[in-house]
């Protein structure tokens, strides 16, 4: 861990207290798509009026699965975490199932569920639970395999989750199996496009564990892509900039915890702090806030979380790392 | 440790069972699974749907600096799912894409493709980006938060991945090559 000391400048507008503002419409921990021809990275989302968005289960699975639930049930569950989130809106369900068993047989027009698929070469590792592969129009005018054409460069046309068939899972939770609905709602939150979570206890944390519920920051991303017309919660956002030494710091983990005991969220959601990185430029916008007093904390991401998990959001800016030569600051 | 490190752990040890998409491997682990474990600099990259049209993956060069284990071959192409190609970009949470020019220490096995490819071991897991720090060459495939619960859950497993010198590294490869 790099530990120097060097003088960081934090200049942040609004540290304390949400402020009630209009989300702006750009922000955070999402994956990110950079147009075919340049321009700023757009966040990976769906377009629920360009078509049906459905998710297609093959239910076939191996001995390697186990429980008293099965795995619909369990897939089911775990989109209906997502989609009742607060303060977004999810147009998604579930379509005829698949009896397709191989990864790279899987059609444009199909978001395939499957725990048989054993064509893809993550497979041989049973240390790798599932993967989510996503794919996003790079532009405007693109097929969208539905018939039609995309709207926006980031807009989703595609998402697979494949369970490997070598994991032990259990659909029941608990014991020394893999708990396979947490898996699932990580995995779901992948397939909204959100990407990997410096917040630990987040479910899109990368090393997030027996967490079946969202937390506040899971919500806040999704209510960035996806918000809803009439939000349950009133949110706000905090921006700022982090500087070192008058020059902005790209990707350092920016977040906001609440210093009260206030749960303007729902009990099923956890609190947790609300976390993005910052752009190029060091600035940063904080949105999906609900009402509340918060410390602003900008730390570096060198661990547990670190550049390497985080290596999309870099690479979509034309870097190489997010910076990480400073101390922990907050305000 | 920063003090929000500090928050990190402490609400990691309050639930513990394995990370959500990956279980952490050991260097001995890693090495077992690989068929060659190279260090190695990427030379070039580029993205090409498959022949289905069905998936986008990433090619990349690698010029073997030295094989710790298999057998040593000047250059080697490595796959990764994902990339982006003919106005569509594919992505794998968790693959982290080679870069050009990056030093990297690499366990490998045949794609099941049977392409002459070469895959990463543990999706992401037998990646290691080869960097200096303190006078050192250090390694990491950055599995921080697998550590932590390998040490609070007290398992019988061997030590999972951490940042650790080149030559450790080596020494670990090496005696696990010879088990």
């Amino acid at each position: 861990m790099n530990m120097r000391t060097v003088k960081m400048l934090l200049a942040i507008a609004g540290l304390l207290g949400a402020v009630l503002a209009p989300l702006p419409t750009y922000s955070y921990l999402l994956n990110l798509t950079v147009p075919m021809g340049g321009g700023a990275p757009q966040p990976d989302r769906w377009d629920f009026s360009s078509f049906p968005v459905v998710w297609n289960i093959n239910p076939s699975h191996g001995s390697n699965i186990q429980g008293s639930r099965s795995v619909v049930d369990v897939i089911q569950a775990s989109f209906n975490t997502w989609i009742s989130a607060p303060n977004a809106t999810l147009r998604v369900s579930r379509g005829a199932d698949s009896s397709i068993s191989s990864e790279n047989a899987s059609p444009s027009n199909v978001n395939l569920i499957c725990f048989v698929c054993s064509d893809a070469d993550f497979t041989k590792d049973a240390q790798t639970l599932a993967v989510t592969i996503t794919t996003a129009a790079d532009a405007r005018g693109e097929p969208d395999g539905h018939g039609g054409t995309t709207r926006f460069a980031g807009q989703l046309i595609k998402a697979d989750i494949i369970f490997n068939p070598q994991t032990q899972y259990t659909t029941d939770g608990g014991g020394s199996l893999q708990d396979l609905q947490t898996v699932a709602t990580h995995e779901i939150g992948h397939f909204f496009g959100l990407a990997h979570s410096a917040v630990v206890r987040a479910v899109m944390s990368p090393a997030a564990s027996n967490l079946r519920t969202l937390a506040y920051d899971d919500v806040a991303g999704l209510s960035v892509l996806y918000p809803a017309a009439s939000p349950q919660v009133p949110t706000g956002a905090i921006s700022g900039t982090v500087r070192l030494a008058s020059a902005g710091v790209f990707g350092a983990h920016v977040y906001a915890q609440s210093v009260t005991m206030a749960l303007p969220f729902a009990s099923t959601i956890r609190k947790t702090p609300i976390g993005i990185l910052t752009r190029p430029d060091g600035s940063y916008t904080i949105q999906g806030l609900p009402a509340d007093s918060y410390v602003v904390i900008a730390e570096p991401l060198d661990g547990p979380v670190e550049n390497d998990d985080v290596k999309g959001y870099s690479q979509a800016f034309g870097r190489t790392a997010v910076q990480a030569n400073f101390t922990t600051r907050w305000h | 440790m920063t003090r929000a490190c500090l928050l990190m752990l402490v609400a990691l040890t309050t639930t513990m069972a394995a990370a959500t998409t990956v279980v952490p491997m050991s260097v001995e682990e890693l090495t077992r699974a690989s068929a060659r474990v190279v260090e190695a600099q990427v030379l070039d990259s580029w993205s090409t749907w498959n022949a289905e049209h069905t998936r986008i993956f990433t090619y990349s060069r690698v010029r073997v600096a030295r094989a710790l284990k298999g057998r040593s071959e000047e250059v080697v192409t490595v796959k990764q799912l994902g990339g982006s190609a003919g106005g569509y970009t594919m992505k794998v949470a968790g693959v982290r894409a080679l870069s050009p020019g990056e030093r990297t220490l690499l366990f490998l096995r045949p794609s099941q493709a049977g392409d002459g490819t070469w895959v990463i071991v543990g999706l992401m897991q037998g990646m290691f980006h080869v960097y200096a720090a303190g006078g050192h060459t250090m390694v990491s495939n950055g599995i921080h938060a697998a550590v932590v619960h390998e040490q609070r859950a007290g398992a019988p497993r061997q030590e999972a991945v951490r940042p650790m010198t080149l030559e450790e590294a080596e020494s670990r490869v090496r005696g696990a090559s010879t088990q």
